[in-house]
């Protein structure tokens, strides 16, 4: 079982922690097409929530683009239907932007993020 | 008083490989600007990267520039390419469309394209980030008219480095 996805010049760095439950998102995800990006990441979620009810999702994103936000949004709507989602949206001080999108995406999920200045 | 136009950077965009490696690009050129906070840096990245991506996906990559230049306390980006008549009118109503738009329509309108999603790629919302990151209007100058393929046009956005909100009116034009 493969423990990351490597990070490529629009898609960011994929972590799985199996003892902690946890998958960390770091980087960027900015393709101009982010459905294979995903896809692939919601594949390389499921073998993880398969085996838990809670799951941790840290999220620590530099840029974010709007083709993105519809498909992340999608993903974590998925992940809230089938297990207890516990989301870590990470931020730095002076980084209002990325703060904003994950304010956003948490009205729009309709559960509660925390928010971890960095 | 007539202030002056400061250059500050000129990338232009022609091949693909120009294209894949945008981000790397303007993250360096951009993120090396001295004196300026960057918070701020990161807004003109973030436009950016929508003015960039939205020629990729809806304007096959057609070569294109991307200018900044301060004039005073704002600061200026221009992307400019070249596209056919339609895509040009169809451009033009959809920054209209925008520009008549108070910043609390733009912010539902773009929660509205992310849970009702409308285009097949894309999302829809790259020029209304646009004009939410700038709280200014989206310009747009065409530059020439050469025949029905080939309008060559400037979308302009101007950011005011303090910051001050201004709405405006759904005027299109630069001055």
């Amino acid at each position: 079982m493969k423990n990351q996805i490597p990070a490529q010049a629009k898609t960011p760095l994929v972590e799985k922690d199996l003892k902690l439950n946890l998958i960390k998102i770091s980087g960027v995800i900015i393709p101009e097409n982010p459905i294979p990006f995903f896809e692939d990441l919601y594949s390389f979620t499921e073998e993880l929530v398969q085996k838990t009810s809670k799951f941790n999702l840290h999220v620590d994103l530099e840029y974010f683009n709007t083709s993105s936000a519809r498909y992340f949004y999608d993903y974590l709507k998925k992940l809230i239907e089938i297990c207890d989602l516990h989301l870590t949206w990470f931020y730095d001080s002076d980084d209002e932007d990325i703060l904003e999108s994950g304010q956003e995406l948490e009205e729009l999920c309709k559960i509660k993020f925390s928010f971890v200045e960095k | 008083m007539k202030f002056e136009r400061k250059d500050i950077l000129e990338i232009d965009f022609i091949t693909n490989r120009d294209y894949d490696l945008f981000f790397d690009t303007i993250n360096a050129e951009i993120s090396s600007i001295t004196n300026i906070k960057k918070s701020f840096l990161k807004k003109l990245i973030i436009c950016s990267i929508e003015l960039i991506q939205n020629n990729i996906i809806y304007n096959n990559k057609a070569v294109s520039r991307l200018e900044l230049y301060s004039i005073a306390d704002f600061f200026i980006l221009d992307y400019i390419q070249t596209t056919n008549k339609l895509k040009f009118q169809n451009l033009a109503n959809k920054i209209d469309n925008i520009n008549k738009m108070d910043f609390d329509n733009i912010d539902l309108k773009i929660k509205e394209n992310i849970e009702k999603p409308k285009f097949k790629s894309g999302s829809g919302n790259g020029l209304l980030t646009c004009r939410l990151k700038t709280k200014n209007q989206l310009y747009l100058e065409l530059l020439d008219a050469k025949n029905e393929n080939k309008y060559k046009f400037i979308l302009r956005l101007k950011l005011d480095y303090y910051e001050k909100s201004n709405p405006g009116t759904s005027k299109n034009t630069f001055s």
